[in-house]
């Protein structure tokens, strides 16, 4: 009773999450670029647990993360049934080709408007002629739908063709081949081998890039809501709780190698460590993605509108 | 507000959770239950009519469906922007009227519905443009501008042919979303983010300059550095 009532609480919560990523892109600079990576990413996992049925074989990961998510998108295929007859399992074209760039006409126009005019009823306006515009022309984002990826063409893709449902899918088909492919080519032994010195790397590089995109995960979450001072006391709280743990993590590593190299004890019969290789190196990869792209938002945005408020006598603020 | 709220998703949850494993209560079959009803009355739309083959039809792809969502949008935009009514709210309601229009006037969806929605948004864009412009006339009462813009509105839309205003800017939303237009528009954004910055200045000075001391003339001046203050305004 208490797991089904938590699995069922968490749906919801998932399913709400969901939705919210599907029809915000960013809303903000800097401050919420961490949050809206950690809600990219979270969606990413999302559709990656949904239609590619992804399962850990931890208990609590499976019970507490992994079902609610899939009752979630089981959830709303059911609302979108009864309400537009239209179904999204097994087939993500709908998120993909309609929801997901719809909203990212919206708020993105919305966005520039408001930065420039600084008036919110003309940015509403002109950002909901644009998802008319959209609408009236079958779902085409006129130069993001002629991009091609490894001759797929990728269509109704927002985000210059990174968030695709072929791209992601590729990447997750083709990314632990290619990896499997390179680690035995240079023989790094990290998927077949399980040695002391690779344990120690995988888990050194975990606690790095844990550092980064839990904060990012955690930044987007349910957990940041209410007024401004509330949020900072969110943020300051979730960056003590992210380093702790990935301090405990380099502590635990540091450990394990102690214990291995004095105390005999085996590594590899810790069964979670064998499948831990791929997920932190694919989460390293993203984490490296996103510290770009924060270092990019910051000297494209954040310099400029630095300028424009010491010109103005710091009166003008980022809107959201 | 917003712990009565938390409070009641969370018992509407458990609630649900309690029904779903002691009183086998099935969620999927209860949601189209409902829907149905509301088709029924009308609340929803029942948008896969139009389809030829119902087993395997996407009803995006129906010109109906695109009809729906361009008059949804529509009374979004009146609803909020208009009426002034929150986001969310106007969206619901706007779904709501559409689907009753949808289920009782069908010829609605029928007729040329983009040259419905150019023509809309050319009035309500040029009344809420001559909005933005008149923020610098502090010395007008707010009558005087609703009475001016109204006018000028109606003036444009009757004898000016006012929906160009609409080709206009989807010409021009043409460009950005497809090329090299792009870079120009976030240029162009950059910029007038600079001069609407200027002229939000220079209106906070004339609006102190009016103000003066025991003027009584001013109200919107007053109101408008008020909120500019509190970071209400859009000065």
């Amino acid at each position: 009773m208490i797991i089904e009532t938590l699995i069922t609480v968490l749906s919801f919560v998932y399913l709400f999450m969901i939705v919210e990523i599907i029809f915000s892109s960013t809303k903000d600079v800097m401050t919420k670029q961490k949050a809206f990576e950690g809600r990219i990413l979270f969606f990413i996992y999302s559709l990656i647990v949904y239609y590619k049925d992804l399962k850990l074989d931890i208990f609590l990961w499976d019970t507490f993360l992994n079902e609610p998510i899939k009752q979630a998108y089981t959830l709303m295929n059911t609302l979108l049934e009864s309400f537009f007859g239209i179904s999204i399992a097994g087939n993500p074209i709908i998120i993909f080709a309609y929801l997901i760039p719809a909203g990212f006409v919206y708020n993105f126009v919305k966005y520039w408007f408001s930065y420039g005019f600084g008036d919110e009823k003309i940015a509403n306006m002109i950002s909901l002629t644009a998802v008319v515009m959209f609408i009236a022309k079958a779902g085409n984002l006129g130069l993001i739908n002629s991009i091609v990826i490894d001759g797929v063409p990728v269509s109704g893709v927002p985000f210059g063709g990174f968030l695709s449902s072929s791209t992601i899918f590729y990447l997750l088909d083709v990314f632990p081949s290619k990896f499997i492919g390179l680690d035995t080519f240079l023989n790094f032994g990290f998927t077949s081998d399980i040695s002391l010195s690779i344990l120690m790397f995988v888990l050194i590089l975990g606690a790095i890039a844990g550092f980064f995109m839990i904060s990012r995960i955690l930044l987007g979450s349910v957990f940041l809501s209410g007024d401004d001072t509330k949020k900072e006391k969110g943020e300051r709280r979730i960056k003590k709780t992210v380093s702790s743990v990935s301090g405990l993590v380099f502590v635990a590593a540091i450990l394990l190698y102690f214990a291995d190299k004095f105390f005999s004890f085996d590594l590899a019969s810790i069964p979670i460590l064998h499948g831990l290789a791929l997920p932190v190196f694919f989460i390293a990869g993203l984490t490296l993605i996103a510290v770009v792209a924060d270092f990019l938002v910051f000297v494209a945005f954040w310099m400029i509108i630095k300028d424009i408020n010491a010109a103005t006598g710091n009166r003008l603020d980022i809107k959201k | 507000m917003r712990k009565k709220f938390l409070i009641f998703s969370l018992l509407f949850l458990f609630s649900n959770s309690y029904a779903q494993t002691i009183l086998d209560f099935d969620l999927g079959e209860f949601i189209p239950m409902i829907t149905d009803n509301l088709k029924a009355f009308g609340l929803v739309p029942n948008l896969s009519e139009g389809c030829d083959d119902p087993d395997n039809c996407n009803v995006f792809e129906l010109p109906s469906t695109r009809a729906f969502f361009i008059i949804l949008i529509l009374f979004w935009m009146i609803l909020n922007i208009a009426v002034g009514l929150g986001n969310m709210p106007s969206v619901l309601f706007g779904f709501f009227i559409t689907s009753l229009i949808f289920k009782y006037l069908p010829a609605v969806f029928g007729m040329d519905v983009m040259g419905l929605f150019k023509f809309v948004f050319s009035g309500l864009f040029i009344f809420i443009w001559l909005e933005y412009i008149m923020r610098y006339l502090f010395a007008f009462s707010k009558t005087t501008k609703l009475f001016l813009q109204s006018s000028i509105t109606l003036i444009a839309i009757f004898f000016l042919n006012a929906i160009n205003v609409f080709d206009l800017i989807s010409n021009w939303l043409n460009v950005m979303i497809s090329g090299v237009g792009f870079i120009i528009f976030i240029v162009f954004m950059l910029a007038m983010r600079i001069i609407s910055a200027y002229t939000g200045l220079l209106s906070i000075g004339a609006a102190k300059d009016v103000r003066g001391e025991g003027s009584t003339i001013a109200g919107t001046a007053n109101s408008d550095v008020d909120n500019f203050k509190e970071g209400r305004g859009n000065i």
